[in-house]
């Protein structure tokens, strides 16, 4: 008798002990993705706008109302507080739960910089959707375009590499196919100063560039000096994925950009880490009231090797870049290259967002960096802007974020696909 | 046939017992797993971004050891110390001396399992489904089986010096090389050929199947491998036995 309760008080515990363990969280009749949303203060990716109430239909942004209309909807109280479109990473690198660890910081899209193509591929299905998720969109590049052992090949992923500029249309058409949204190709300029990996020529750039554009692709270039940049610019790139501090950015460059109206990413938070070091600790660890978790915190802490490799007008020359190519109305994205040493998805996105404040920008603009802006850049026409037909991924802030950029780290709530997740 | 099942009940009763009082063995071999986990799966977690991954790998990796040790290690000192030749004169048929390492040993796997998930969701902020928690609390523990059966061959191949030594020159670099401790994708492809030709491989992935981490080759192939493994390990036990028994 004694042993049965025994056996039987033991899989009780076994069996709570199963039950209790977190599970994800679910929709319901409480949170279903159609409702009204208001009164708020509306930024709506560009600029405040003048409406208050959200209307919003299965996941979709279907109407904006001055005054609450008279609506059978769900009515959700926004209690006069701030609401901006979900934000958009510019570079990320996601595997694992990245998806999830972003949205839980209101990035509700990223755009991959290079990442496992079947990993891309489970994501593009669900992005087109507004079924509950609590994971960010995807966007990505796939494999990138590199020189054979050039950077890119030492992640332990198979990357085909670019031998010659005539394999570059074939190359393409590889990414492609294995459903690369855009092409991202890795150069590094002949004599660029510094110590690097190999990289495909400057004709196998220009190769590259054209075969892309051929497949009506964008081409996007990973650089790290200002001879690389000039070269990417020169071959067509449509957008920078990195900014340099090799040397500020000179008047040629800047004509040139504006010209060809080329994006840049410039993920400052990454090269913070290379050159200075200080931002995480200001911004976040000495907020206590943040919660960042251990899978965070452990990337925000690594830092690259020989940091203190580089002279410290490095730094200056980086924002001084930073603040002239916005200055000439080239178009500056927020994206923040994580996980990489130094940053943590979600996390340093808003970090991000305050070093361009940092480097001059508006907090309007550093906000459009990271909603419409992208959203025009990478061409993804049903987000990024609070507007009618968009999807209802949304953020509410407690205080305005024109104010104050930092409101970002503590979102009020988190809507994905119009169900809220936080 | 009632008397048969109640001598593996006893049997089963009576390993778990003796088990049970030999906290020197018990306690370091369920915290082994969960230290190990805590130090590389969560403090020094280098790979980033992946709090389920980490802890299916871990759970793997804790789930071999009581399979080998449990057997390895106790077979021989019962066969050193003359309790195999006891227990085989006795009536009792071998299968429950068998049968009862296997439940002790399943036991303790889940012990270890149900602490590295309230380790994982406590400090690694996991969530899974519920069904995820339970497929993979199934698919852990059935697929200690293998892990056993070399234990079990171990056990009855080695002296008990010998065999605690043993167990880890198989059990941790068994477990390296199909990614358990690192990542699959991050090991050399040699590596990678390696972890094919191993049990612990396909194990691992059939616990990631669960989550959607595997590396997406076919579960049959896995389960067909572990069977296939298993079959061969008890032609190979029999072979071995039956030539003890000389």
């Amino acid at each position: 008798m004694k042993t049965k309760l025994i056996i039987l008080a033991v899989i009780t515990l076994i069996v709570a002990t199963l039950l209790l363990l977190p599970t994800p969280q679910q929709p319901n009749a409480s949170n279903d993705n159609s409702f009204v949303l208001g009164p708020v203060r509306i930024f709506d990716g560009e600029r405040v706008i003048e409406a208050n109430y959200i209307e919003i239909n299965e996941g979709i942004i279907v109407a904006l109302h001055s005054n609450k209309p008279d609506l059978s909807l769900r009515w959700v109280d926004g209690a006069n507080q701030w609401v901006i479109p979900g934000l958009i990473d510019s570079h990320v690198h996601a595997w694992g739960d990245a998806l999830e660890q972003s949205v839980e910081r209101g990035v509700t899209t990223v755009i991959d910089m290079f990442g496992d193509p079947n990993f891309l591929a489970q994501s593009q299905a669900q992005r087109a959707t507004t079924e509950f998720t609590t994971a960010a969109d995807m966007y990505g590049a796939g494999l990138l375009m590199t020189a054979p052992d050039g950077h890119g090949t030492q992640y332990g992923i198979d990357v085909s590499t670019l031998d010659s500029p005539e394999q570059a249309a074939q190359l393409v058409q590889q990414r492609i196919d294995a459903g690369s949204d855009f092409i991202k190709i890795v150069y590094t300029a002949e004599g660029a100063g510094y110590q690097h990996a190999p990289s495909i020529s400057k004709a196998g750039l220009e190769a590259a560039i054209a075969a892309a554009h051929q497949q009506k692709r964008l081409a996007v270039v990973h650089i790290a000096d200002y001879n690389s940049a000039v070269d990417a610019v020169a071959a067509g790139a449509d957008g920078l994925v990195h900014s340099f501090f090799n040397q500020p950015i000179t008047d040629e460059l800047l004509t040139m950009m504006q010209a060809n109206d080329v994006f840049v990413i410039p993920t400052t938070v990454v090269y913070e880490g290379m050159l200075r070091g200080e931002i995480n600790d200001e911004v976040l660890f000495n907020e206590s009231q943040l919660d960042i978790s251990r899978a965070a915190q452990s990337t925000l802490n690594q830092s690259f090797p020989d940091t203190n490799r580089f002279p410290e007008h490095y730094y200056e020359n980086l924002m001084e870049t930073t603040q002239r190519m916005h200055d000439a109305g080239v178009r500056v994205l927020a994206g923040s290259d994580a996980p990489n040493p130094n940053t943590a998805h979600g996390w340093s996105l808003v970090v991000e967002m305050l070093l361009l404040q940092q480097a001059g920008m508006s907090a309007e603009a550093v906000l459009t960096a990271a909603t419409a802006g992208p959203a025009d850049a990478f061409k993804l026409t049903d987000r990024g802007r609070i507007q009618v037909g968009n999807k209802a991924d949304l953020l509410v802030l407690t205080e305005s974020p024109l104010d104050s950029l930092e409101s970002l780290l503590t979102p009020a709530m988190i809507w994905k696909n119009g169900y809220r997740i936080r | 046939m009632r008397n048969a099942t109640a001598i593996y009940l006893k049997e089963s009763h009576y390993d778990l017992v003796s088990l049970w009082r030999t906290p020197g063995f018990f306690l370091p071999a369920i915290l082994f797993p969960v230290v190990f986990y805590i130090f590389f799966g969560i403090v020094f977690n280098f790979s980033a971004a992946q709090g389920e991954y980490m802890l299916v790998s871990y759970a793997c990796f804790g789930m071999m050891g009581p399979a080998f040790f449990n057997y390895a290690t106790a077979v021989a000192s019962d066969r050193a110390h003359g309790w195999l030749t006891l227990k085989r004169v006795s009536p009792m048929p071998l299968g429950a001396y068998v049968a009862s390492k296997f439940y002790s040993s399943q036991v303790f796997a889940l012990c270890i399992a149900l602490l590295l998930f309230v380790t994982g969701a406590l400090f690694a902020d996991v969530e899974m489904h519920l069904w995820q928690w339970g497929t993979l609390s199934v698919i852990l523990l059935l697929g200690t089986l293998p892990f056993a059966l070399i234990g079990l061959l171990m056990g009855l191949c080695l002296s008990d010096k010998a065999a605690p030594a043993m167990v880890n020159l198989i059990y941790l670099p068994m477990a390296f090389l199909s990614g358990l401790w690192v990542p699959i994708q991050f090991l050399p492809d040699t590596v990678r050929y390696i972890a094919f030709a191993l049990p612990s491989y396909h194990y691992s992935q059939l616990a990631h199947a669960v989550i959607g981490t595997s590396q997406g080759q076919s579960l049959w192939l896995h389960i067909a491998y572990l069977v296939l493994f298993c079959v061969a390990m008890f032609g190979v036990i029999y072979w071995r036995y039956q030539k003890l028994s000389r």
